[in-house]
């Protein structure tokens, strides 16, 4: 009795085909942060189609900003017509801060060696900065224009608004309040995230570093100790974390998935 | 014959607020704005016991409330109305007809339908309970007109309430003869003149020549007395429900879903076709399936804005029809719009010069965007979905507008936005703190959540005026963006009182 062995065989092996080609992903847009420390990152920037969180005792706004006009720009080019939101009252920013006049720029990176005990850290010294004419964007109330906000209170219609953003292809970036999340929450942000194309931001207090979370980076953000001659707002941004990501389509699984029935 | 039940509501504006606040404290004032200064529109009969009046400025109703508690409100007589209109379609339980009358009134025809409640003085007391129920304080009488009806239910006095409930046919005159004037839906020119003369009551009016009235009180009044007396006809034109856009299909046998799902495209077609007839967008659609050995199934759709695009809504509607349980097949679709708006209609002509910032300023939703905000929408509402507009103004607080995203699709506002550095965080409102000043009025040191802290560097001042057209209580502020030694930066500004406020950061 072979013929329904095979006959099985080649349905597993068409089921296997079809998963593979619903998890295959596009290849990912890339938004680059501008600051030195893309080098540091895995892909050269912070990947869309990924969460990444922020810790910060106040939601680092500014950052969060600019890191919404950079997915804009970059989500522009392939789909005009992409939307950024601001998910929960805690994210959305005076909407001045918005005008594309001003951008967060980094003053130095530095890069300790990684130690055996401890992981790299990676820290970034960021200032926001006024643009001189030329740097601006061309329309500088793009982002202003594109912008939506979400004003949700309940912690689960949060978690479920967040997903279904990230869900969206015409979504730019969706900037959240991510407080409270725990590691299931993260998970099903990231996995919603991995179907949209949006970038994921989650801006999250300081006190909750320590949890476990399925994001791609994690980033600890602090207010930068005033110095000589600097008269801006500074952070010091920390990449805490940066997850190495398991390729679904390895070579390995796209081998001749139909198997050669015997006549 | 005909009969009339007449309604009047003494206090509906307040009964409103009550509704939508139950909370609120007994004394309710409601206000309206009027040559720069508020005055009490409508006001609670607790707040009236303690001598405020209608028409008092709404400081001086706030002065003689002294420490109690207040509800203070703006007045809205359009949605007044609104609700008014709704309240009517209640009151088609009682009687088919129902039209309303002024500005707090309903007048039903109860020709008739009076024996089904048991008489007419039951019915009246009938809908005053029901109308009591909801929270609204009425007072109603029957008569054989109209004007008869409203007058003896505004006017009678509170002794004479019972009685008067119910005006026996002829006997019009004899109930509108003790009434005031006023009763008679009159202009104010008309009450002045007889005032003037010291005529109060229907019965001395009566008792007037007839034919010198029209030429001293104006012609309105004969008629409107011949109206309540039953000699004159007066027009009753009942309130119409909307008619709700609505298209149905039944089938001879259960079919299947290919079939349903053609046939709901038919219908989407014959309802996107009345509603660009009607120049309105659907804001709601229902989806009713009577299928066969299984439930009825209602699928609905809230939408974020008013729409009337087939490839939209068919969108949102065949995924619907998908999960759908449908038993062994449907036998009837009805799919409607039971809420609509107007979508104002666009011209998109040759005259505007195309590829302006203008023109762009609201960019496309495509389908997977509209399906995003119409599923936000249905989860969190209208006012959870916004988009910001900025505004012509120099006040920080006021300069942007969050506003519903459908409202903001036709806009073409471009206000101008100051160049100067703004916070990237706003407080609302802007939160106290303690500031020691040097001598020039700069802060050198401040006292915020309990933690002094020194200011290292600090520019400014900029002053920011209130805009002298409203507001003229405010002061001028003057604005500093300060750092302080732990690195924050803020924004903290001082009114002319000296006192210190923080009323942003850059986070």
């Amino acid at each position: 009795m072979r013929r329904p062995e095979t006959r099985e065989i080649e349905r597993v092996a068409r089921k296997i085909r079809g998963l593979l080609a619903a998890t295959a992903r596009a290849p990912r847009d890339v938004v680059p942060t501008g600051w030195a420390i893309d080098e540091r990152l895995a892909a050269g920037g912070l990947a869309t189609g990924a969460v990444h969180e922020w810790f910060a005792s106040e939601g680092p706004l500014s950052i969060l900003i600019h890191l919404g006009w950079r997915a804009l720009e970059t989500a522009e080019r392939t789909r005009p017509g992409a939307r950024v939101l601001w998910i929960g009252r805690r994210v959305w920013p005076y909407p001045r801060a918005l005008v594309g006049d001003f951008a967060v720029r980094s003053c130095s990176a530095r890069s300790e060696p990684a130690s055996s005990e401890e992981r790299a850290a990676d820290e970034a010294i960021l200032e926001l900065a006024r643009l001189d004419a030329g740097e601006r964007p061309a329309d500088e109330r793009l982002l202003l224009a594109r912008s939506v906000l979400v004003d949700v209170r309940e912690p689960g219609a949060r978690l479920w608004s967040i997903d279904a953003a990230l869900r969206c292809p015409s979504v730019a970036a969706v900037v959240a309040d991510g407080s409270g999340l725990d590691m299931r929450a993260t998970r099903r942000l990231q996995l919603a995230a991995e179907a949209g194309r949006g970038l994921g931001l989650l801006a999250r207090p300081a006190r909750e570093r320590d949890r476990l979370s399925a994001a791609a980076t994690r980033w600890w953000v602090e207010v930068a100790q005033p110095v000589e001659g600097a008269a801006r707002p500074r952070w010091i941004a920390r990449l805490a974390r940066q997850k190495r990501t398991l390729d679904p389509t390895a070579p390995a699984l796209h081998g001749p998935a139909c198997v050669a029935s015997s006549p | 014959m005909r009969r009339f039940l007449a309604l009047s509501f003494p206090a509906f504006a307040v009964d409103r607020f009550r509704r939508r606040s139950p909370g609120a404290p007994p004394l309710v004032l409601l206000f309206t704005v009027e040559r720069g200064s508020r005055w009490i529109a409508a006001l609670s009969p607790e707040a009236r016991r303690l001598g405020i009046a209608r028409g008092m400025s709404l400081a001086q109703g706030r002065a003689i409330a002294g420490e109690r508690d207040l509800a203070i409100e703006p007045h809205d007589p359009e949605a007044d109305r609104r609700s008014l209109a709704e309240l009517g379609a209640f009151a088609t339980r009682f009687s088919p007809a129902v039209a309303v009358e002024g500005d707090a009134g309903l007048v039903l025809d109860v020709s008739g339908s009076e024996r089904l409640f048991g008489g007419e003085e039951r019915l009246v007391h009938l809908v005053v309970e029901a109308f009591a129920r909801k929270g609204f304080g009425a007072r109603g009488a029957v008569a054989g007109t109209l004007g008869c009806a409203f007058a003896v239910a505004c006017f009678a006095p509170r002794a004479q309430r019972r009685v008067a409930l119910r005006v026996p046919p002829g006997g019009e005159a004899a109930a509108l003869d003790p009434l005031p004037v006023a009763a008679l839906r009159i202009g104010t020119d008309a009450l002045q003149a007889l005032c003037e003369v010291g005529v109060e009551t229907v019965g001395e009016l009566r008792a007037l020549p007839r034919g010198a009235l029209p030429a001293r009180f104006g012609g309105e009044l004969l008629s409107r007395l011949d109206q309540a007396l039953g000699t004159a006809f007066e027009p009753f034109v009942p309130l119409r429900p909307k008619r709700v856009p609505r298209r149905a299909r039944a089938f001879e046998v259960p079919v299947e879903l290919d079939v349903v799902r053609h046939a709901a495209r038919e219908l989407l077609v014959e309802l996107t076709t009345e509603l660009r007839e009607r120049c309105e967008g659907a804001c709601r659609l229902a989806l009713d399936l009577e299928c066969a050995e299984a439930p009825p199934v209602r699928e609905e759709l809230v939408l974020s804005r008013p729409s009337r695009d087939l490839a939209h809504l068919a969108s949102l509607l065949e995924p619907r029809l998908e999960r759908a349980p449908l038993g062994f097949g449907v036998l009837r679709i009805v799919l409607a719009a039971p809420e609509t708006a107007p979508t104002p209609e666009r011209q998109t002509g040759w005259h505007e010069p195309a590829g302006q910032a203008e023109v762009a300023e609201v960019a496309k939703i495509d389908r997977p965007l509209g399906e995003l905000f119409d599923s936000l929408v249905g989860r969190l509402g209208r006012a959870g979905v916004l988009a910001l507009v900025p505004v012509e103004t120099h006040v920080p607080e006021r300069a942007f507008e969050e506003r519903p995203l459908a409202s903001v699709e036709t806009l073409r506002a471009r206000a101008a936005i100051t160049g100067l550095a703004r916070p990237s965080r706003l407080f609302a409102p802007p939160a106290a703190i303690e500031v020691d000043a040097g001598p020039a009025g700069a802060p050198m040191r401040l006292v915020r959540n309990g933690g002094a802290r020194r200011v290292l560097r600090c520019f400014g001042p900029e002053r920011i005026e209130p805009p002298w057209w409203d507001a003229p209580t405010e002061g001028s502020r003057d604005y500093f963006c300060i750092e302080d030694d732990g690195g924050r930066w803020l924004w903290v500004f001082r009114d002319p009182q000296a006192r210190w406020f923080v009323h942003g950061e850059w986070t």
